[in-house]
């Protein structure tokens, strides 16, 4: 709504043209994806590599690296490259009797990726470390503490009770979080719910007007504890009026490092930044050392609202 | 409180080795300048006594008062584009004497010695600049549109933000930080139509000064200048009126005598007609659409108004008010009916959205002399800024005429600022090397910082009305001030004053001691050697985006969590007078400006929740030097200025904590202005300008990295991320343009026809408003196959806009 007129008066009188900008020239970095949680015992890693902005190239995954795995400087493991299989559907030109379209599921990709398998699960508290070097790449690494286990009573569910930033009257489920003294900390909250017991769970629509709540890049809330620190703190997370008698409520409440918390919030701005064409481009997180792309930790729990 | 001390000492020092020239036996000539044909007070006025070497400048309301020995004195009364006046006589006693002076053939150049007090050589101020509204009005505008803002975007130091927009960014400071006053009112929202064009009539407007550095004492409140633009008064000798007929706009201006020489009045207003002009058309374009019924526009008016009145030669009032708004709006209405075995259905369907935007500033003042060297100002003001953005949706549903549903739904988000204001002002001359200044203020601010209210009604069944957001904060805001403007022998002048003030928000009390110091000393050749040195402090902050004006912008306090911004600014120069017509001065100066504000990353003014959790503060600093060569007479007249400058920003969580610079780090700034008068009818002027291109944030790279899905964490996906290297690293084109105009007028028999012709960007340069990346496709006939390329694409707005209008004056 903010722009809407203005964007309106602008593509009367604007005109456009296509120009050469003098950009430094990019040198290719790794980039590393790697998000773990306490408990894990089989890790995953992904390695690519950037590339200059105007490259028609694709970002490659990188083969034939090597990948480290470290708890406080002592080595825990070394990645073994692997390969993982992404499909998608394609329709295959023919229709079922009720004259619905077919589809079938093909290889879209082969994704190289590193697996780790480690003789102890990841523990709260301890500092981690992960390296990854590739020819004609420099050595990267990253380093993450994991964070201790969040703690959270008095999980509640109420029905239509709040309106949403439509107007619209939302059910709200309600935990209260009891934050750690004398650190930052960070939260994650994601909602699932089912609609038998027994059956599967499935994502539904969740929002917050909680204040420093927000939504995170992937889809879930993020929340720091700058209004909060050591003290207890109400958060709301509000989804679409359901029948309370068929459904439950599942709640993850992760405890983040900071540099999940900084690479989703980052990734949110970055999305809402790319609609608006006035907003100064963000700049994605990256806690990679000589390189680009995320390593974090969390802790995770979850309240069952049935 | 020990900056105070010393400015107190300095004070006393002054005044002791000046008291001396109060021995001899004196006395005081005081009065007012006016404009002999409109009884307009002239501000700034000089009245000089050449063969003494001593004179005074008129103030705001045209007041002067001159204290000289015993003797003859020969005064010459003097003003930029009026004929000089002379008068002799003997001063033996205290006389209050008003001057008139007559408009100046402005073909002939006129040189008097008494000129020689005006010269920016013998002013005391620097990093001032006042630009005479009859030049402003000269000069060619975009869409024919005179703007006072934009003819100040063509001074040295001073920059334009993006493309055609009138937001004034000041030696690196932003637009909130210029202190605009309008009749001493402040003005908060200085945009019409996103910025395009200022809420400032130029036929209503009698002066207009920016100061950039150097501040008096008596300003305060903001860190990188001072506008003051003040309204004319109205004719108190007959009955005038002004208009015109543009493009986009058509304004009128009546001015005239309630009681002649007594009380006059004057009223100006303007609205432009986009809306109307553009009516049939959309009338004509929803008519292809059954059952669909649109109307939509936007326009923008504003009206000045004024009214004085003189009880005698002691007192007299003021009343002035400034009202204006901005509104967009589109309505669309549908309404469908199915006619089926059993009845007819026919459902309704409405949605009404609007964004207003408006201020209204007003000021009674009454001025009151004491004595002939004691003058007074009594201001009271009432200002508001609101916005008011909103959707409505109504929806209808009938069977056989029978209402089965009916619903509406509403939302606004509305925001603003309410200030009221009094204060009192005193100017006391006691000798003519003293000029001193003092006065106290006291402003009650209301922040609307921004709420939405939900209206729902659902038949019967279901209604709701809710007010979600910020709360209404209220604060107090105290002044103090006092400056002297002294001189000492021939050569040395100061102005040395402190402003202090006093914010009480929340609970929270925030004070400030401001010292500031302008010095003046003449070199041989009639060479001024300047400096000044001003601390400044703001209590108000402006969340907004960089470079466009828009209306959502939020004016916000000071808060237990959000310190007061704060600056200091030293600069020094020399100016000069060359042959009685070239004005020539260069000014160095630095910058320092700390506890700024910016949005984080990625928030925006609709993020709910406290303010407070959305911003940034952070430090900056700028420096430069300004060079500025001006002709104020004869048949040519104009300026050159050219401003280098550096200008960076630092925020602990923007750009990694690094440096970065300021969008508006404009290392060359040329600005160049001519406009001549060939013979009585014919005026043309001529502008151009260059400046290094903007700074922006451009991706150098682009990575694919893969995240867990929120719906099961085990499942990762890539997703595309773009990454600049440093904020604002990369540099938009160079910005340059060149405008013209043409007047022609026309002496007819009942009034004067100006006609005005003129092109904006008239070599057409395609100047860069913002840049982004995308993807082209192109088809590749080999493959068949679209294939992608990346680009990065540049939009450009105002290409060469001719202009026109058509004026009468009588």
């Amino acid at each position: 709504m903010k722009y809407i007129p203005f964007i309106f008066l602008i593509f009367i009188i604007a005109c456009e043209q296509v120009v050469d900008i003098d950009i430094p020239e990019h040198e290719p970095q790794l980039v590393l994806s790697s998000f773990y949680k306490a408990g894990d015992t089989k890790i995953t890693a992904y390695l690519t590599k950037s590339i200059p902005i105007l490259s028609s190239d694709d970002p490659d995954d990188i083969w034939g690296a090597t990948i480290n795995f470290y708890e406080n400087d002592l080595l825990l493991g070394q990645f073994e490259e692997s390969v993982d299989t992404a499909f998608t559907y394609q329709f295959t030109g023919e229709f079922d009797d009720e004259g619905y379209p077919l589809y079938e599921e093909v290889i879209s990709n082969i994704l190289h990726i590193y697996l780790l398998e480690l003789s102890a699960p990841l523990e709260s508290g301890k500092v981690y470390k992960i390296t990854a070097e590739a020819p004609d790449y420099e050595p990267v690494s990253a380093v993450q503490q994991v964070p201790i286990l969040p703690n959270v009573s008095n999980p509640e569910y109420s029905p239509e009770s709040r309106p949403n930033l439509d107007g619209y009257l939302m059910d709200a489920l309600t935990i209260q979080l009891q934050d750690p003294p004398d650190s930052d900390d960070y939260y994650e909250f994601n909602v699932f719910l089912r609609y038998d017991q027994g059956g599967g769970w499935g994502s539904t629509w969740t929002e917050s007007i909680t204040p420093g709540v927000e939504r995170g890049g992937n889809g879930t809330f993020l929340l720091n504890d700058n209004l909060f620190d050591g003290g207890t703190y109400n958060v709301e997370l509000l989804v679409p009026p359901r029948d309370t008698a068929e459904v439950d409520f599942r709640i993850e409440i992760n405890s983040i490092s900071r540099d999940k918390y900084l690479f989703f919030k980052s990734l949110e701005a970055y999305y809402l930044a790319q609609d608006n064409p006035f907003a100064e481009p963000v700049i994605v997180h990256t806690n990679v050392e000589n390189g680009q792309g995320i390593f974090s930790m969390e802790n995770k729990i979850e309240v069952i609202i049935e | 409180m020990k900056q105070l001390n010393y400015v107190l000492l300095a004070l006393a020092w002054f005044w002791c080795t000046t008291a001396e020239a109060q021995q001899q036996e004196r006395y005081t000539i005081s009065g007012y300048v006016e404009d002999a044909n409109t009884g307009e007070k002239l501000i700034a006025a000089n009245v000089f006594e050449p063969e003494k070497g001593k004179g005074t400048t008129a103030n705001v309301y045209g007041f002067f008062s001159l204290t000289l020995p015993k003797d003859s004195v020969y005064l010459a009364i003097s003003y930029v584009g009026y004929e000089t006046q002379y008068f002799r006589m003997y001063l033996d006693k205290d006389v209050t004497m008003n001057f008139a002076l007559g408009v100046g053939a402005e073909l002939n150049e006129v040189v008097v010695t008494a000129d020689k007090y005006e010269r920016v050589e013998q002013k005391t101020q620097m990093s001032q600049v006042s630009v005479p509204v009859t030049q402003i009005k000269k000069l060619p505008a975009l869409l024919g549109e005179v703007d006072v803002l934009k003819s100040l975007q063509l001074l040295p130091g001073v920059q334009s933000g993006g493309e055609g927009t009138s937001g004034l960014y000041v030696r690196g400071g932003s637009p909130d930080q210029n202190l605009i006053l309008l009749d001493g009112v402040p003005v908060y929202n200085v945009s019409h139509l996103f910025g395009f064009f200022s809420v400032f009539n130029a036929d209503a407007v009698k002066n207009v000064t920016l100061t950039k550095g150097g501040f008096p004492a008596r300003f305060g409140g903001r860190l990188s200048s001072v506008l003051e633009i003040n309204m004319k008064e109205g004719n108190m000798k007959e009955f005038k009126g002004t208009g015109s007929i543009g493009l986009i706009s058509s304004r009128l201006t009546l001015e005239g005598p309630i009681w002649k020489d007594r009380t006059s009045f004057i009223v100006s207003g303007r609205r432009t007609y986009i809306d109307l002009l553009a009516k049939p058309f959309i009338a004509a374009a929803a008519a292809t659409q059954e059952g669909t019924d649109f109307t939509g526009g936007y326009y923008f008016y504003d009206v000045n108004a004024k009214i004085n009145h003189k009880f005698s030669e002691k007192d007299r009032l003021y009343a002035s008010v400034y009202a204006g708004d901005d509104r967009f709006y589109a309505k669309v209405n549908e309404s469908d009916d199915y006619i089926g075995p059993e009845g007819t259905y026919n459902y309704d369907y409405g949605i009404e959205t609007g964004l207003d935007w408006g201020n209204i500033t007003s000021a009674l003042r009454y001025n009151h002399l004491f004595s002939n060297k004691l003058f007074s100002n009594i201001t009271a003001t009432y200002s508001r800024y609101n916005l008011d953005t909103g959707v409505e949706v109504s929806e209808r549903e009938t069977f056989n005429g029978q209402n089965f549903s009916d619903a509406s739904y509403a939302a606004k988000y509305l925001s603003g600022i309410e200030d009221l204001a009094a204060k009192i002002d005193f100017d006391y001359l006691p000798n003519p090397s003293n000029h001193i200044r003092f006065g106290v203020s006291a402003t009650h601010h209301t922040f609307k910082p921004g709420a939405l209210n939900f209206k729902i009604e659902e038949g019967s069944e279901f209604s709701l009305d809710t007010l979600i957001g910020s709360t209404n904060e209220t604060s107090m805001d105290y002044t103090a001030y006092v400056e002297d403007e002294i001189t000492i022998g021939q050569n040395f002048k100061a102005n040395i004053g402190v402003h202090g003030s006093a914010f009480v928000v929340d609970g929270e009390t925030y004070t400030s001691v401001q010292p500031r110091v302008g010095l003046r000393y003449l070199l041989p050749g009639d060479v001024a050697l300047k400096a000044s040195y001003a601390t400044m402090t703001q209590y108000l902050h402006l969340l907004t985006n960089e470079g466009i004006g828009l209306p959502t912008d939020l004016w916000l306090p000071s808060t237990a969590r959000v310190a007061p911004e704060q600056s200091w600014q030293a600069a020094l120069g020399v100016a000069k007078t060359f042959n009685d017509k070239f004005e020539f001065s260069v000014e160095g100066y630095y910058k320092k400006m700390t506890n700024l504000i910016s949005y984080k990353e990625g928030a925006s003014f609709i993020d709910f929740g406290d303010w407070q959790d959305k911003i940034e503060q952070g430090e900056g600093e700028s420096y430069g030097a300004e060079f500025f060569l001006q002709k104020k007479k004869g048949k040519t007249t104009g300026w050159l200025g050219y401003t280098l400058s550096w200008t960076d920003r630092q925020f602990e969580n923007i750009n990694g904590g690094r440096v970065y610079p300021f969008k508006y780090d404009r290392r060359h700034d040329i600005s160049a202005v001519v406009i001549h008068q060939f013979g009585e009818r014919i005026s043309a002027s001529a502008t151009w300008v260059y400046g290094t291109g903007n700074a922006i944030t451009l991706p150098v790279s682009q990575s694919d990295v893969y995240i867990p899905s929120n719906y099961n964490s085990d499942f990762q996906y890539p997703i595309t991320v773009e990454r600049p290297e440093e904020k604002n690293a990369y540099r938009m084109a160079a910005y340059h343009r060149f405008d013209v105009g043409v007047d022609f007028i026309k002496q007819k028999k009942r009034y004067k026809r100006k006609f005005t012709i003129g092109a904006y960007n008239a070599y057409n340069r395609k100047n860069p408003f913002f840049i982004y990346a995308t993807d082209e496709y192109d088809f590749n006939p080999f493959t068949e196959e679209f294939e992608s390329k990346r680009v990065f694409k540049q939009l450009s707005i105002f290409t060469i806009i001719p202009a026109f209008s058509w004026g009468f004056e009588f």
